[in-house]
C-alpha cells in the first residue's frame, strides 16, 4: 500500500513563512524511504501530520487510496518510532511490546506470544520480563521498535529513532532495522538528518528544504553526488565528521561542501 | 500519638507519676462497641470518602489544564484556590452555610459534603498540578499512535503513570476533609456528626481515657493515609 503526501501546508504562526508549504512525495510500499533535511525544515511535523497528530493547514495523506485526513491517530494503520522510546515505565519489556496488541482486544496469551517473537526478531527476548529502567538506550529503543512492529502497521513512522543512542548502537540498530525490513517487509518512513543513516537503511530519500521536497531518489543519487545546489545540508556533513566514520562518508561530504555555498539557515 | 495511645489504654495515671499505674484495652473497647461513636465513624468515612472522590474528580482536569507547559497565571490560581483555606475558618464557614441553606442542603450529608469540598478541592489540585507537570505527555502520544483510544489512555498510561500522586492527593484530601470540625458542625447544624465533632466534645468532658481514645480513633484513619501516600511517595523518589 503506498503512502501518498500532497500540498501539504503547515504554518505555525501567521506572518511567518509556512514550515511546510506544498510537499508532495510517495512512499512505495515495501520501501524504507528517509526524509532528510537540516533542523528545523519541517520534516517532523510532516510526520506528525501523516501520523495525525497535528492538522496541515492544507493537503492530503492518502494510505492505498483512501484519505486519512481527519482520522484520529489511534484509527490510522501507521505507528510513529520517536527519538526517545518512550516506554511505559509502569509496565514490564514484554507488556510493552504488547501495547498495542492489548488495546485492539488480543488475548494476553497471543499477544504474549506475539511479543516474545518480536522480541527474539529484535534480539532481546531475554529481557522480557525486565522493568524498562534497567535498560540500556539501545535496548530501550530496540523494545520500542518490537512495540511498534507488534502491531503490523501498513507504515511504520520513524522520527530520528537512533539520534539517542551513541554512535556504535546506532550502526547495530540500523542494521537491525534492515535487517527487519529485509524479513518482514514493513513500510517505513523515516526522519532523519544523518545522511550516513539514510545511505544504510534507505532506498529511497526525499530532502526537504525550505518548506519543499528539493530533490529525491535513492541514497546513491542524493547522497552519493547531490545534483541540484538547492540540496545543501552543512551542518548535517560537518556534524558527520565529528560523529562518524570520515573514511567512508568523505567522497559524500566533499560533494556536498562543494556543490554550492551554504544555505542560510545552516549552523556553523 | 505515643501520649494519646498512652491516655487511651491507660488506667489510673496521676499527676506525678511519668507513666500509667496499668495499660487496659477496656476504654478503647467500649468505645469501639458504642453506637453512637460507631455510627460517628460510618458517617466521617463516608463524608471523606465522597469528598475524596468528588474533590480528585474535579481537581483532574483542573489540574491537567494548569500544568500545561507556559500556562500563564498558574500560581494565582492555585494561591486563588488557596484563598478559602488562609480566611479564619469561622468567617468561612458561616459563609459556607449561608450557600448550603440557599441551596436548600444545610444539616444533609450532600451538604457537609459541599462543604468539606471547599478546603480539600485546593490540596487535590496542587498535588495533582505538580504530578502532571512532572508527567511526560508525549507517553500518552506514544499510546495514540499504537491505537489507544481516549479512554484507553486515561486507564492504561495515564492513571498507572500518576498512580502516586494520585494516592498523595487522595490521602491529603482525605486527611483534610475528615479533621474538618467548625465546617462540619455548622453546614451539617448538627445533625450530621462525625468521630471529630464527638473528640471536640469530649474535650470539653475533660476525662483523658474519653479523650485519648476519641483522638486515637480519629487519629487512625488519617495516620494510615498518610503512612500510605508517603511510602508511595518514598517508592516514587527511589531509583
Amino acid at each position: 500500500m503506498s503512502l501518498v503526501v500532497s500540498g501539504l501546508v503547515k504554518r505555525f504562526q501567521p506572518h511567518v513563512d509556512p514550515v511546510l508549504n506544498g510537499v508532495s512525495f510517495v512512499v512505495q510500499p515495501g520501501s524504507v524511504t528517509c526524509l532528510l533535511g537540516p533542523s528545523g525544515v519541517g520534516k517532523t511535523t510532516a510526520l506528525h501530520i501523516i501520523a495525525g497528530l497535528s492538522d496541515a493547514d492544507a493537503g492530503t495523506v492518502h494510505l492505498d487510496g483512501s484519505a486519512l485526513d481527519g482520522t484520529p491517530a489511534h484509527r490510522r494503520p501507521l505507528t510513529l518510532l520517536m527519538q526517545q522510546p518512550q516506554l511505559f515505565a509502569h509496565l514490564d519489556v514484554i507488556d510493552n511490546v504488547a501495547f498495542g496488541l492489548r488495546v485492539r482486544g488480543v488475548a494476553r496469551r497471543a499477544r504474549h506470544r506475539r511479543s516474545h517473537e518480536l522480541l527474539e526478531l529484535v534480539g532481546i527476548d531475554h529481557l522480557a520480563n525486565r522493568s524498562t529502567h534497567h535498560l540500556s538506550g539501545g535496548e530501550q529503543q530496540r523494545v520500542a521498535l518490537a512495540r511498534a512492529l507488534a502491531v503490523q502497521p501498513v507504515v511504520l513512522l520513524a522520527d530520528e529513532p537512533f539520534a539517542s543512542v551513541d554512535a556504535s548502537v546506532r550502526r547495530d540498530l540500523q542494521d537491525l532495522v534492515t535487517d527487519i525490513h529485509r524479513e518482514l517487509g514493513t513500510t517505513m518512513l523515516m526522519v532523519t538528518h544523518d545522511l550516513d543513516e539514510a545511505r544504510r537503511v534507505a532506498d529511497h530519500c526525499i530532502v526537504l528544504q525550505h518548506g519543499r521536497v528539493a530533490t529525491e531518489g535513492s541514497p546513491h543519487d542524493i547522497i552519493g553526488r547531490p545534483t541540484t545546489s538547492a540540496v545543501q545540508l552543512p551542518w548535517s556533513a560537518r556534524r558527520h565528521v565529528k560523529t562518524t566514520e570520515p573514511r567512508s562518508l568523505r567522497p559524500a561530504e566533499t560533494s556536498w561542501l562543494i556543490s554550492g555555498s551554504r544555505s542560510s539557515g545552516a549552523r556553523p | 500519638m505515643a501520649a494519646l495511645a498512652l491516655a487511651a489504654l491507660s488506667t489510673g495515671w496521676f499527676f506525678p507519676h511519668p507513666f500509667p499505674n496499668s495499660l487496659t484495652t477496656e476504654h478503647l473497647s467500649a468505645a469501639l462497641g458504642n453506637s453512637t461513636i460507631r455510627a460517628s465513624i460510618d458517617t466521617g468515612l463516608r463524608v471523606s470518602t465522597t469528598v475524596t472522590a468528588l474533590a480528585l474528580l474535579v481537581s483532574w482536569p483542573a489540574s491537567r489544564v494548569l500544568a500545561r507547559p507556559h500556562m500563564p497565571g498558574r500560581t494565582v490560581i492555585i494561591a486563588l484556590l488557596f484563598l478559602p483555606s488562609v480566611l479564619p475558618a469561622v468567617g468561612l464557614a458561616m459563609g459556607v452555610d449561608v450557600v448550603l441553606l440557599r441551596l436548600g442542603v444545610a444539616g444533609t450529608h450532600p451538604g457537609v459534603v459541599i462543604a468539606h469540598l471547599v478546603p480539600t478541592i485546593p490540596y487535590a489540585v496542587a498535588v495533582l498540578t505538580a504530578g502532571f507537570v512532572r508527567h511526560d505527555r508525549r507517553i500518552e502520544v506514544q499510546a495514540a499512535v499504537l491505537g489507544a483510544n481516549d479512554w484507553q489512555r486515561l486507564r492504561l498510561v495515564t492513571l498507572p503513570a500518576l498512580r502516586g500522586t494520585l494516592q498523595v492527593a487522595a490521602a491529603l484530601t482525605f486527611v483534610v476533609s475528615w479533621s474538618q470540625y467548625l465546617l462540619t458542625v455548622l453546614s451539617g447544624s448538627g445533625r450530621v456528626v462525625t468521630i471529630t465533632m464527638l473528640l471536640f466534645s469530649a474535650l470539653s468532658g475533660g476525662n483523658p481515657s474519653t479523650i485519648g481514645v476519641l483522638a486515637l480513633i480519629t487519629a487512625a484513619p488519617a495516620t494510615i493515609f498518610l503512612a500510605l501516600a508517603g511510602r508511595q511517595t518514598t517508592e516514587s523518589v527511589a531509583p
